[in-house]
């Protein structure tokens, strides 16, 4: 089960999918960070986008309405 | 003193003052596009996709992704020219074309073989859509069409262009209509658009942008590095950065940011601009060059002389009334010796937000002094 703490981070392809991205999570009023990629990951675009993994299932559906591609890496806090 | 700038179509001015106050921010907190993720970064990249977005509005396109930062119209031009899969070899234009596309034109017609054909059209230069229906559209790759002339202003018309050349790609260029004719690609179904930043946007110079439906058409111009798939050696498919080798101009982007945000009303109407044109019209001394009907004109004429040359006439012009023109071809050598004004030119007046009813009236006082004078020598 996913905790409430969990981190999730969304990764793209470019930087304009994160900032479309960034626009969609402030109209939700959501937790999020802005960080660099972390190595372990394939580097899409240097930045990623950190979530509360609790928020993912309301953002998967925003960004799959505006067809924005992203993959998903869980971080356990 | 009143606003006698009347050569907006070579680059607008003045600028809203948001376009100084944006650049300004960017020089005193600097950052570059992606490639890291500290804030400073951050900021530049929000403001530049922020821009991104501004342009997709005036283009009118849901389609942020396939907007290209560019630095300019004859850039955007030239990626699709240049990179564009040939079949027929067979490429249609508009008959007034500027040098941004005619030039890379001829470079592919010695290089490929490609070879283009003008449209159609009527006195002014309007694309006559009944004789387009005699063509074998099927047999064209491609057809550009400049959407407002740089020289008399007519502005053609896309969307029934577009309906006639059905699957038939259509490359808009929107140099001198973007910020004064809504653009609507997507209720068109524009294929290809290219703009610049700085004429009637009212942004700085060095920016622009290229709007391109199906990206996979086209290769990239230029190859390089984007900040996204660094592992790989190939330019990445996905877009924007299919199309954007190299860091963006971040300066010029924000000073676009504040144009596109900045609101400037006209100071004048639409019926002041027809009777100034109506007014120089019946000055017997010049001839008016514009569109043969003024619901196909966009705020920009040119005029010629029977006594001056062009180049007297602007001198003149700025000398005794301080009023700035261009003169000669306009870098539209094909425009000119479609509207019989080739190869002495014109002398163009192109208008933007900031004229007043007031400087129109001026203008036209300063042309109709020259006729008189004119007349009496
Ligand atoms: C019709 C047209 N196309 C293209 C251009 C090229 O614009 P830029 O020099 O900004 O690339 C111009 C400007 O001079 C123009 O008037």
């Amino acid at each position: 089960m996913t905790q409430s703490k969990d981190k999730c981070l969304l990764l793209f392809q470019s930087i304009h999918r994160v900032m479309q991205t960034e626009r969609l999570i402030v109209s939700r009023g959501v937790y999020y960070q802005i960080i660099p990629v972390p190595k372990d990951y394939s580097s899409e675009c240097g930045m990623c986008i950190e979530i509360n993994c609790s928020d993912l299932a309301l953002l998967e559906h925003d960004l799959q309405l505006n067809e924005i591609y992203f993959n998903i890496v869980k971080v356990k806090s | 003193m009143g606003n006698y700038y009347f050569d907006n179509s070579a680059t607008s001015h003045p600028k809203p003052p948001e376009v100084a106050k944006y650049i300004n921010e960017y020089l005193n907190n600097g950052g570059t596009y992606g490639r890291s993720a500290y804030d400073r970064v951050i900021t530049v990249s929000r403001m530049v996709e922020n821009t991104r977005v501004l342009l997709a509005q005036v283009i009118g396109t849901g389609l942020t992704n396939h907007v290209i930062f560019t630095s300019n119209a004859t850039h955007a031009l030239n990626i699709v020219i240049k990179g564009f899969p040939y079949r027929n070899k067979r490429i249609l234009i508009s008959p007034l074309e500027h040098n941004a596309v005619t030039r890379p034109l001829m470079h592919l017609l010695n290089v490929n073989g490609v070879q283009h054909y003008i449209l159609p059209h009527r006195i002014d230069g309007y694309i006559d859509l009944d004789r387009m229906r005699l063509l074998d559209l099927k047999s064209y790759d491609l057809c550009i069409v400049n959407h407002v002339s740089n020289v008399n202003g007519v502005v053609q018309p896309i969307a029934e262009l577009k309906d006639l050349l059905g699957d038939v790609p259509l490359l808009v260029d929107a140099s001198q209509s973007a910020g004064h004719i809504p653009l609507e690609v997507d209720k068109n179904n524009i294929d290809m658009l290219a703009l610049t930043g700085h004429k009637g946007l009212m942004g700085p110079t060095g920016t622009g942008c290229l709007f391109i439906r199906n990206p996979e058409l086209v290769s990239p111009l230029v190859h390089g590095g984007t900040g996204s798939r660094s592992d790989s050696h190939l330019m990445p498919e996905h877009l924007p950065d299919r199309f954007e080798a190299g860091t963006p101009n971040v300066l010029g982007i924000y000073g676009l940011y504040g144009a596109l945000s900045a609101k400037v009303n006209p100071g004048f109407s639409f019926d002041d601009f027809k009777e100034l044109l109506n007014r120089i019209g019946s000055l017997n001394s010049f001839r008016l060059v514009s569109a043969g009907n003024s619901t196909n004109q966009a705020p920009l004429f040119s005029v010629t002389s029977s006594r001056y040359s062009p180049s007297e006439l602007s001198n003149l012009l700025f000398k005794r009334y301080s009023i700035e023109t261009r003169s000669g071809l306009h870098c539209a050598p094909l425009a000119h010796k479609t509207l019989g004004t080739f190869p002495a030119g014109s002398v163009r007046f192109s208008l933007s937000n900031f004229h007043s009813s007031n400087d129109l009236a001026y203008l036209y006082q300063a042309l109709s002094e020259l006729d008189h004078d004119s007349k009496q020598r």
